[in-house]
C-alpha cells in the first residue's frame, strides 16, 4: 500500500516537473505570459532575459542561474559567502531545486520593481528575515542578522549597543509582547518606517530596457 | 554646551520616537541643520547589508562608489563640519535633505553622501557613500573620530 502511494507520488512529481518545464518553456517563448503575471511590460521581460542570459552563462552555460553564478553577479566574486545572499537566493528559488530558471528570476525581481504592490514587498521582506522560516521573526534571528551585517561592513558596535538597539526594536515592533515579530507586527513596523523597505525596491528595474537592450524576442514561429 | 545638546537628544529618544529636529549649538556662521534624525532600528542596520542589495546585478562595472559605515559617539555636527571643510576644498556644494547631507559637484552630480541615524542616546551611526576622489578626505573623518573616541569598541 505504502509502495503504491510512493509510486503515485513519484508519478505526480515527474508529471508536475513535466508541466513545469512546459510552463517554463512557454514563458520563455512568450514573454506576454510573464508580463501579464508580473509588474513588467513585455519589453522589460525581454530586457530582463538579456540580463538573465548574462548571469546564467557566467560559470555553466545552461540557461540557469546556480548559487555560484548568483554570488558572482552580486558580489563580483564567487568567493564571498553571505547569509543574506543565501536567503535571497532561497526565496527566488520557489521550486527549491537549487537553481533559478528565468521564470523564477523574473517573478522574484518583479517584487523589487518600484511599481510592485507594497504588500508584496512586505511579504517578501518578512520571509527574508524569517531565517528559520517559522512564520515569525525571533530576537535571536534579528541579532544574528545584525551581527552578520556589522561584520560585513566592518562597523564596530559594542554588544551593549547592539542589545539596546534590538531591545528598542522589539519594544516598538512586538506589540503583542510575545518575544517575536509576526507578519502583522512586521507590516505595522514597516508602515511606520518605510525606509526599512528601501532595499526592496530597485530603481534600476525602471530603466532596464535601456540598460539591457534586446532585439525582438524570439517569437514562436508557426510551423504550419 | 555639548553635553546639554546630547542630553536634549537622549531625552527626546527616550520619550518618543518622533523625529526631532536639532540645530547645532556653536558657530553662528557654520550652522548646518540636520533635520529629523531617525532613531535606529535593528532592521535599518540589516537593510544596509550588501547581501540584500541587489543593485549590483544591474551594474555593469563596479561604479567607483565606496560605502562606509561607522558609528561614533560624537554628535553629527562634528562630521558635518568636517564635510563642510571637504566641500570647501573640493569646491562642492553641501546640501542637506532629511537626515542626510550630500556633496554635489557640477550639475548636481552626487559625489558623496552621509546619512545619519541615532543608535541610542549619544551614539550615531553614519552611512556614507562617496566617489573614489572623496574617499581619502571622508575616510579621514572616520579615523579622526575613531582616534578621538576611546569609548568605541
Amino acid at each position: 500500500m505504502l509502495q503504491c502511494l510512493e509510486g503515485i507520488k513519484h508519478l505526480g512529481a515527474s508529471l508536475s516537473k513535466c508541466c513545469d518545464l512546459d510552463r517554463q518553456s512557454t514563458a520563455f517563448e512568450d514573454p506576454e505570459i510573464l508580463a501579464r503575471e508580473t509588474v513588467f511590460s513585455v519589453s522589460e521581460i525581454e530586457a530582463l532575459y538579456e540580463l538573465f542570459k548574462k548571469i546564467s552563462s557566467a560559470v555553466v552555460d545552461d540557461g540557469l542561474i546556480n548559487k555560484e553564478e548568483f554570488q558572482l553577479a552580486l558580489f563580483k566574486t564567487n568567493k564571498k559567502e553571505s547569509l543574506f545572499a543565501d536567503r535571497v537566493f532561497d526565496l527566488f528559488d520557489t521550486k527549491h531545486n537549487g537553481i533559478l530558471g528565468f521564470e523564477e528570476f523574473a517573478r522574484a525581481l518583479s517584487v523589487f520593481h518600484p511599481n510592485a504592490p507594497i504588500d508584496d514587498k512586505i511579504e517578501f521582506s518578512f520571509q527574508l528575515y524569517d531565517l528559520k522560516q517559522q512564520g515569525f521573526i525571533e530576537r535571536q534571528e534579528v541579532k544574528q542578522m545584525v551581527v552578520a551585517t556589522l561584520a560585513e561592513s566592518g562597523m564596530n558596535l559594542s554588544d551593549d549597543v547592539i542589545e539596546s538597539i534590538i531591545d528598542k526594536t522589539f519594544e516598538e515592533a512586538d506589540t503583542k509582547h510575545d518575544g517575536k515579530i509576526d507578519k502583522e507586527e512586521w507590516r505595522n513596523l514597516v508602515l511606520q518606517h518605510p525606509s526599512l523597505l528601501k532595499n526592496m525596491t530597485l530603481q534600476y528595474l525602471k530603466d532596464i530596457t535601456t540598460t539591457f537592450p534586446s532585439f525582438v524576442f524570439h517569437s514562436r514561429v508557426e510551423d504550419t | 554646551m555639548e553635553s546639554n545638546w546630547l542630553m536634549k537628544t537622549v531625552r527626546g529618544t527616550l520619550r518618543s520616537r518622533e523625529e526631532e529636529e536639532f540645530s547645532h549649538v556653536g558657530d553662528e556662521d557654520s550652522v548646518v541643520k540636520v533635520k529629523n534624525i531617525e532613531v535606529l532600528n535593528a532592521f535599518h542596520i540589516i537593510s544596509l547589508s550588501e547581501g540584500f542589495d541587489l543593485a549590483p546585478l544591474f551594474e555593469e562595472n563596479n561604479k567607483e562608489k565606496e560605502q562606509l559605515k561607522f558609528a561614533i559617539t560624537k554628535p553629527p555636527r562634528t562630521v558635518i563640519s568636517k564635510l563642510q571643510e571637504v566641500s570647501k576644498t573640493s569646491k562642492l556644494n553641501l546640501k542637506r535633505s532629511g537626515s542626510s547631507v550630500r556633496l554635489q559637484g557640477h550639475e548636481s552630480e552626487e559625489k558623496g553622501m552621509v546619512e545619519v541615524k541615532e543608535a541610542c542616546g549619544g551614539t550615531f551611526v553614519f552611512n556614507q557613500f562617496c566617489t573614489k576622489e572623496l574617499r581619502p578626505a571622508l575616510k579621514d573623518i572616520v579615523l579622526k573620530s575613531a582616534l578621538e573616541n576611546s569609548t568605541i569598541t
